[in-house]
């Protein structure tokens, strides 16, 4: 299995650097665009929905990633060190509703949790682990 | 393919105006087109379109901006129309089920034809 390590910022400014190195990782592993990007905008959602949360905390610490892929899935791991949050646990929004109010956020979480298998754990030492699995024969 | 934070050029056809995006529209550059947006849309312009044929990924944060600012061109009695989405771009309109809100044409031109 191929692994990639990578570390960002707590800040915006780093999805653009994260989408290129998923990118260039992942690039290979599907036949169509609309999957790949299927992964990346998975995997934006996380980050930003972190950095957005951590901006507010005083030196948010970096966000930890690790790239896995073989020929039957990719999995992406989550690492950070922010107060604790489960995303799998969140009650899903309306989405008939979200878009009557026209209301510009609140869906990053629907969408990764759509798209990707994700697991959550409590970080040791505190923080949150989450693990984004796809496995290649949905692509 | 490299990505590019966000570009917009405007341009004026009659009483639309016609907004080229291009880049990336995600959670840093999302304000910077809802700035754009809600400014014209304040300043009494409620018909527009959005040429996003050169916009190479949007996310969540893009799709809520282009959302809001529907509602306010609409409450305002125009419409904003979108144009131009390559089958990644137009993919999460439709995994969000949005895609139907808007009004989506091929080119500016049967955008504005559209309005």
């Amino acid at each position: 299995m191929a692994t990639r390590q990578l570390e960002i910022q707590c800040a915006l400014t780093e999805l653009e650097v994260l989408r290129l190195a998923a990118r260039e990782f992942f690039g290979e592993c599907f036949d169509n665009s609309v999957d790949l990007n299927r992964l990346l905008l998975s995997l934006e959602e996380v980050a930003a929905n972190i950095i957005e949360h951590g901006a507010s905390l005083q030196a948010a610490a970096p966000i930890e990633f690790e790239f896995f892929k073989d020929e039957r899935s990719v999995r992406i791991v989550i690492s950070d060190r922010q107060p604790s949050f489960d995303p799998t646990q969140k009650t899903q929004p309306d989405l008939q509703e979200h878009a009557q109010a026209g209301k510009p956020r609140g869906l990053g979480i629907f969408l990764y949790t759509t798209l990707m298998h994700t697991e959550y754990k409590a970080r040791s030492g505190g923080g949150n682990v989450l693990t984004l699995t796809r496995s290649l024969a949905e692509s | 393919m490299s990505e590019s934070k966000l570009q917009i050029k405007t341009s004026n056809r009659g009483n639309i105006l016609v907004l080229s995006v291009a880049g990336s529209l995600d959670a840093l550059t999302a304000s910077q087109l809802n700035q754009e947006l809600k400014a014209r849309i304040d300043s009494g312009t409620s018909k527009l379109i959005c040429d996003l044929s050169g916009l190479e990924f949007i996310a969540s944060a893009g799709v809520g901006t282009l959302l809001a600012n529907l509602r306010a061109a609409q409450t305002a009695g125009g419409n904003l129309v979108l144009c131009g989405l390559r089958r990644e771009v137009l993919d999460v309109f439709e995994l969000l089920n949005f895609s139907a809100l808007f009004k989506i044409s091929s080119d500016v031109e049967a955008a504005a034809h559209s309005l």
